[in-house]
């Protein structure tokens, strides 16, 4: 039996998102295919997978990022889907724990590029919110000269609406910023 | 680049480990074996280092016969060299350590 889900989950909320996948497969559901917002699960044994979420530096059609998934796959990692640069993976738990990290270095490094990405779609939506804000604000200048004879509020509308995603994926990434300064900090004093 | 920056355990335990060819999972085998369990590599960590070693010369990708054969590494002279020094930095701590806290 195959389950589907619509889930939406936040770009900094990457950590809830494993956790709930993670949550899925212990109640028996095992993740094999992911679309936009979609999550496809196939019954199986509870825990029978344990999934790792992980942001690649490239999209996973380039040679670089297939290399990385082939070594994956080489030690029993296997690739249940991708989502722009984010891969799916997921190993059986009978072949014991798994992470991709096992020290801080390189846990640090996938923080940092979450956190690259976290801070370019709070950039880009703040300045999609200032285009906006200017578009209004010419069309309120336009109107009070009789030459525009309504006033832009959409562009109002959107601007605000960039704002607020903005500062949602700011709030939501807080716990990755949060990680960030941890991990810096422990890799002062080791590894 | 100055040779006397420590490396990583999981780069050390790696860089002994390839003075045979071994492939992927082999490495991270014989590093749990090496540790008694105590070094466990992550895939996405041994990658990383993988990788980085390779960009600097210290180990190799042998030529694969097949495609299908899953791909083997070993270490090079220069990685040799890396793990020579490596020893005599340990060597030291451990003397310098033995010295003040006494035999442990």
């Amino acid at each position: 039996m195959i389950h589907t889900a619509y889930k939406v989950f936040s770009v900094g909320a990457f950590e809830k998102e494993e956790q709930w996948l993670n949550e899925m497969s212990a109640k028996g559901l095992q993740l094999i295919d992911v679309g936009i917002c979609k999550y496809v699960f196939a019954e199986g044994q509870p825990r029978e997978y344990v999934y790792r979420l992980e942001l690649l530096e490239d999209l996973p059609s380039t040679a670089e990022s297939m290399e990385y998934i082939q070594f994956l796959k080489e030690v029993g990692v296997e690739k249940v889907g991708s989502f722009f640069r984010w891969v799916y993976f997921r190993k059986k738990a009978t072949e014991g724990s798994f992470d991709l990290y096992s020290d801080i270095d390189s846990r640090l490094k996938h923080y940092k590029r979450i956190n690259l990405l976290c801070n370019w779609i709070i950039g880009m939506n703040l300045a999609a919110a200032i285009f906006n804000l200017f578009f209004f604000a010419d069309s309120m200048k336009y109107f009070k000269m009789g030459i525009l004879n309504t006033v832009n509020y959409s562009n109002l509308g959107i601007s605000i609406f960039n704002i607020g995603v903005a500062a949602g994926i700011f709030l939501i990434s807080s716990s990755i910023r949060r990680k960030l300064k941890e991990f810096q900090k422990e890799h002062e004093i080791r590894e | 680049m100055s040779d006397n920056i420590a490396l990583t355990e999981a780069v050390y335990y790696i860089l002994l480990s390839l003075y045979q060819p071994l492939h992927g999972y082999g490495i991270m085998q014989k590093v749990t074996d090496m540790s008694s369990g105590r070094v466990n590599l992550a895939a996405g960590t041994l990658y990383g280092a993988i990788s980085t070693m390779m960009e600097k010369g210290w180990i190799e990708a042998l030529p694969s016969e097949e495609k299908a054969r899953k791909k083997e590494y070993q270490i090079t002279d220069q990685g040799r060299n890396m793990v020579e020094t490596e020893l005599n930095r340990l060597a030291e701590l451990l003397e310098n350590g033995r010295k003040i806290v006494g035999r442990v």
